[in-house]
């Protein structure tokens, strides 16, 4: 038997955790990090070509500088959360998981509001006189959307950290 | 117990809004696409009444979605070099409500061209230069998203009327009071509008002010091509315009050229203008006369004349007639003869009458005269028997 921070665990129980943290903290790391970190090179996989220098312009404009960093301490604690469930961490890491979803969702939405400049190579370089193009989306709503499961992640990490304090009254 | 029932009551929320969060974009996008894909233009159709133009473009558009489509709005100006607005176009915003199938719409553009300053147009159909658009597009799928595009460029911007050259005018006839002309009009329009509508000409004394003529020309000139038209124009002659047969004559006039777009003025080219106006009837001559006996009472009376068309551009048509007056009574009169003298071109007859032998032994007067649409002038040689 193994004591992980107050938890008492079998060895199999400690291993399929690791297993499981692994593959979930592996697969957060493909979605959050990996996927925007390499999003050009993903975009001209997919194509089966490489994709002109405008175009990965602005696919690369749409993910924050940030994003990738916030993504893989993402991933890392979905791993610790995996790991620690149950524990006496469980409630903190519950909602450091929650706060780094948050951030991640209002990097991944560029605070709700998305512009775009549309490099003028994409508007056709046949016109005979220059043009410049931008779009803006506005989705506060969506993100907010978005933002509910993190809200509730946290009142669940709040509540498993104050738990135990709750149970001795 | 309670809290842990908490806590999975919290992880079923959590699932639950995941799975919302998830398909909502989902939504959105299969949303979108199905508004987009079902846009039908149909043909765009234009109208114009007065200065205003109108653009009616019919749009089908379905949305069988969940969400509703509002605010779909287009907005436009033009601006010259300077910053300033040119004109701009709006369309009043529509929406498309969840299930909505099959529901025309007609996206409406107005532009009033009067409301354009006379100085922009002008200087937009004299100058090259180059003007600003600005293009904006909205839409928002109720709640989630609202769209807005912008887009502004720099058009390069030719000018529609270039190196506008008016011809030789052609005299195409007269009477008493006008002399009709014809002015070829030549210009390149090296632009992307096409100049359909009308050129109107002016020409104002400078001296008193008042109108002397005006014309007329239908114009249609396609994107860079170049128009070639006849100006007709009618001239007023002055009261006493016996005098123009006879005598030079210089005016002094502003010609005022004017497109009419849609009904307004666009543009208006004025140059001064000295036209030349020489005599018809120019350095005339007599001839000696000679008379032969006719019969008993009376003898035959001939007298050579003779004149230069000095005008470049009217040919003189009329008659020209002889007659012999003693004192106030009219004696002898020959038959008229008709006279043709194209410009730059000479004339001369000899003009034949039958006169009473008495009348040659006093003092009299012969009387040239010359009867033209512009008017009638005569001549009186005094004879001394």
């Amino acid at each position: 038997m193994v004591k992980l921070l107050g938890l008492v665990l079998s060895r199999t129980s400690l291993a399929l955790r690791l297993v499981l943290g692994l593959l979930l903290g592996a697969a957060g790391f493909l979605i959050f990090y990996f996927l925007p970190a390499n999003l050009v090179e993903l975009a001209s996989a997919a194509v089966g070509e490489e994709i002109p220098p405008a175009v990965a312009g602005l696919l690369s404009s749409l993910v924050d500088p940030y994003l990738p960093a916030v993504g893989l301490a993402l991933a890392a604690t979905i791993f610790l959360c995996t790991l620690l469930r149950g524990t006496k961490a469980y409630g903190f890491v519950t909602v450091a998981l929650s706060l780094l979803y948050a951030v991640y969702v209002v990097l991944w939405f560029h605070s709700g509001t998305v512009s775009i400049a549309v490099p003028e190579a994409l508007l056709g370089g046949d016109l005979p006189f220059g043009i410049s193009l931008s779009i803006r989306v506005e989705m506060p709503l969506l993100m907010g959307l978005y933002l509910v499961p993190a809200a509730l992640g946290i009142a669940k990490g709040a509540l498993l950290v104050l738990m135990p304090s709750l149970k001795k009254d | 117990m309670r809290l842990s029932t908490g806590i999975n009551l919290l992880n079923v929320l959590i699932v639950l809004a995941l799975i919302a969060a998830l398909t909502a974009p989902s939504l959105v996008v299969i949303n979108a696409f199905g508004v987009l894909s079902s846009i039908r233009v149909g043909e765009p159709s234009v109208s114009s009444s007065g200065s205003v133009v109108e653009f009616s473009v019919p749009i089908g558009i379905s949305n069988s979605g969940p969400f509703g489509v509002s605010d779909v709005r287009i907005y436009g100006e033009v601006r010259d070099a300077g910053g300033d607005l040119i004109t701009s176009i709006s369309s009043p915003p529509f929406s498309v409500a969840p299930g909505e199938i099959g529901t025309q719409r007609h996206l409406q553009i107005r532009i009033n061209l009067s409301d354009i300053p006379q100085g922009r147009l002008q200087t937009l159909f004299s100058q090259a230069g180059n003007l600003t658009l600005l293009a904006s597009l909205g839409l928002s799928i109720d709640p989630l998203i609202s769209i807005s595009a912008q887009a502004s460029g720099t058009i390069p911007w030719e000018p529609p009327v270039k190196d506008f050259e008016l011809g030789e005018p052609a005299v195409l006839g007269y009477n008493s009071t006008h002399i009709f002309a014809s002015m070829p009009v030549r210009f390149e329009n090296p632009s992307e509008i096409a100049v359909e509508g009308a050129v109107e000409v002016l020409f104002v004394d400078l001296e008193t002010g008042s109108e002397m003529g005006s014309g007329y020309l239908d114009v249609n000139a396609p994107p860079g091509s170049i128009f070639e038209g006849e100006l007709h124009s009618s001239f007023r002659l002055p009261e006493n315009a016996t005098a123009l047969l006879l005598e030079a004559r210089t005016y002094r006039c502003n010609a005022t050229f004017g497109f009419r777009l849609f009904g307004i003025r666009v543009y208006t080219i004025s140059s001064p203008l000295e036209l030349q106006w020489s005599p018809p009837v120019d350095s005339p001559y007599l001839g000696s006369p000679s008379i032969t006996p006719y019969n008993s009472t009376h003898s035959r009376f001939s007298l050579p004349f003779g004149f230069v068309n000095s005008n470049s551009l009217v040919t003189l048509d009329g008659s020209l007639s002889l007659g012999l007056a003693v004192g106030d009574v009219l004696v002898s009169e020959s038959d008229p003869v008709g006279v043709h003298v194209p410009p730059g071109s000479g004339c001369s007859c000899n003009l034949t009458m039958l006169v009473p032998d008495w009348a040659l032994s006093v003092p009299g007067a012969l009387i040239l005269s010359l009867d033209t649409p512009f008017g009638s002038a005569s001549m009186e040689v005094p004879i001394n028997g």
